[in-house]
């Protein structure tokens, strides 16, 4: 009972990524924790999606699914991550490593523990180069400088023989973008890869990666809790809430979203025209995943819950034109 | 400071004595087996800086001589030690699990007995020579590494950077090796200095029961052991071996301690 979100255009052609009801469990002493839950969406070549939660949500936990990196146990995933039609979630630890990095690659939070401290960046650099294409020291020296100018670190010569604690914070993401480009992948997972910079290197890391994905044709799955910063980066956006999509749309109608999660979280948005009002916070606290509220899982926290919220659960289904949510009620009115 | 200052009087010691134990061969070997029966427990003298010894045979170049025996005994006694323990730990602190707890519980039950023993008890079982002799003080080593290096991988095998390495398609081999383990040299190299002399101590205490290097060699250890009768007449015979002992322990400890410091173990905390 899947459906499609977005892009009836795109149908025809086979899609890069498609997931398929994708459920990650986790077994814990306490029960068992719903992290993902029967998510399902497409995402073409040269796309990209960004997926919006709040903390715990789950949004990580899709891109570690994609690696095939759940932890196992506790964890457990099932559903299909079909990546150009062949299915991750059946494939072999070894056979995942060469996708890994090569295919698909991913960007994270926080670059100063990323990068291994004791190694300088050059090395880091062409480790890839030396993983996944076996190049001799040198080919891959020439290709970490080579890419390393790419994401425009100056004089890559010189920063390839810092260590990663001698970068600026900003410097270090772009070398974790290096990294994680260099190889040429597919896809490139970014996980909130500018919540640990500063608001104007934020602005410059953004920048650098659209123009990165223009120039290497990248797909991107971009998971972020910043609803602005993912409006402006991505062609579609999900948002996830308590593991479960809840809306998917294109960007344009993000601003008239039709699930009141997406209403509260627009809403809460803090906007300049509104400094001296207080911030709209959603009631209530993101629900227990290992007992979840019954039916919707957002109806404690809704405002226009009503008794089936409770009983049934609603599902993903299109509502006008590329625009696919999960409730009953959906909100047909501009935010406020 | 003052630390840095002993340290560096650790180094020192280190270095002469093992530069010594390097040049022996060639300043001792015939010195140290030259016996005069007709000169025996004599005095320091001009002809004998240190004296001589029950045979009459020189003790400076016995104790040269010494050195070597026992920095060789030692290097590979820690050499196989660090080759055996550090993987082990390493390999075990990555993957946890069974395997983990099978090799921290051999490595328990190989602590549980007093060293010293353990070593007596293979060198008796195996016949003295200098592998048994190795293998026997590598036997009393190999824990502290296991548990060192696995403590370390515990401590970093869950920061990010593994994690990228993962996603990086990096295999686990690759990842404990060459990702992790420079990360967790530090208290390694420490416990390296350390046990070298434990090994040297060891060596000495096996030799010193009639356990390690037969005579005539001049291992430290025996050279005590054919002193003890004679210390009342002439105990230069007894003292010279025994700071020998002293001052090269003295110099490893220093120099470990020293080590310690400058990788502080504080900056594994985080």
């Amino acid at each position: 009972m899947f459906s499609i979100p977005g892009n009836m255009k795109g149908e025809m052609e086979a899609p890069l990524l498609d997931i398929q009801n994708l459920r990650v469990e986790l077994l814990l002493r306490r029960g068992i924790l719903t992290a993902v839950d029967d998510v399902s969406f497409r995402l073409r070549e040269k796309e990209s999606l960004g997926i919006v939660g709040e903390t715990g949500c789950g949004k990580s936990m899709i891109a570690l699914s994609i690696m095939g990196l759940v932890p196992s146990p506790p964890g457990r995933a099932s559903g299909r991550i079909l990546f150009e039609g062949v299915d991750l979630i059946r494939k072999k630890e070894r056979e995942l490593r060469r996708i890994r990095g090569r295919e698909i690659a991913i960007i994270f939070q926080e670059p100063l523990t990323a990068l291994n401290p004791a190694f300088i960046i050059g090395e880091q650099v062409a480790e890839c180069y030396r993983v996944h294409f076996g190049h001799s020291k040198r080919t891959a020296r020439e290709g970490a400088e080579h890419i390393l100018d790419l994401v425009r670190v100056p004089s890559p010569k010189q920063v390839m023989k810092l260590y990663p604690h001698e970068l600026s914070g900003g410097m270090r993401q772009r070398v974790m973008i290096a990294i994680a480009l260099a190889c040429q992948p597919k896809l490139l997972i970014a996980d909130e890869p500018t919540t640990a910079l500063d608001v104007t290197v934020q602005a410059q890391i953004l920048e650098l990666l659209e123009e990165l994905r223009e120039k290497m044709k990248l797909a991107m799955i971009f998971i972020s809790h910043n609803l602005g910063v993912v409006a402006h980066l991505c062609d579609r956006i999900a948002v996830m809430y308590a593991g479960a999509l809840v809306e998917v749309t294109d960007v344009e109608s993000l601003l008239q979203p039709l699930h009141p999660y997406t209403l509260g979280l627009l809403d809460a948005m803090p906007l300049p025209e509104h400094r001296d009002e207080y911030l709209k916070a959603l009631p209530g606290n993101i629900c227990d995943l290992i007992y979840p509220p019954s039916g919707c899982k957002f109806h404690p926290r809704c405002f226009k819950a009503q008794e089936i919220c409770a009983q049934e659960r609603p599902g993903l289904e299109m509502k006008p034109l590329d625009h696919a949510v999960a409730c009953f009620f959906p909100v047909y009115h501009e935010p406020s | 400071m003052l630390r840095n200052r002993l340290a560096t009087l650790g180094l020192f010691i280190v270095v002469v004595i093992t530069l010594l134990a390097l040049a022996a061969p060639w300043l001792a070997s015939e010195n140290a087996f030259r016996m005069n029966l007709a000169d025996r427990l004599a005095g320091p003298s001009h002809g004998h800086i240190l004296g001589t010894d029950t045979y009459g045979r020189d003790i400076f170049a016995r104790i040269l001589l010494g050195a070597s025996i026992a920095m060789q005994v030692a290097l590979t006694a820690v050499s196989v030690a660090f080759i055996i323990g550090v993987p082990l730990g390493g390999i075990a602190g990555y993957m946890g699990g069974l395997f983990d707890t099978a090799v921290m519980r051999l490595i328990d039950a190989l602590l549980a007995f007093p060293g010293r023993l353990l070593a007596i008890a293979l060198v008796a079982a195996t016949g003295t020579s200098f592998l048994t002799l190795c293998a026997a003080v590598a036997v009393n080593a190999i824990p502290g590494y296991t548990r060192v290096i696995r403590a370390a991988v515990l401590m970093q095998k869950d920061k990010e950077y593994v994690e990228a390495a993962r996603m990086n398609g990096e295999s686990g081999a690759r990842i404990l090796f060459s990702e992790i383990f420079p990360n967790c040299l530090a208290p390694v190299l420490v416990l390296v200095t350390l046990d070298f002399a434990h090994a040297i101590l060891l060596e000495s205490s096996l030799s010193f029961l009639g356990l390690g290097f037969p005579p005539p060699a001049p291992s430290w250890g025996l050279m005590l052991s054919e002193a003890r009768g004679y210390m009342e007449i002439a105990p230069h015979v007894a003292i010279f071996p025994g700071l020998a002992i002293s001052l090269t322990i003295l110099g490893f400890n220093l120099l470990g301690d020293g080590l310690r410091d400058v990788f502080d173990p504080r900056q594994y905390e985080r």
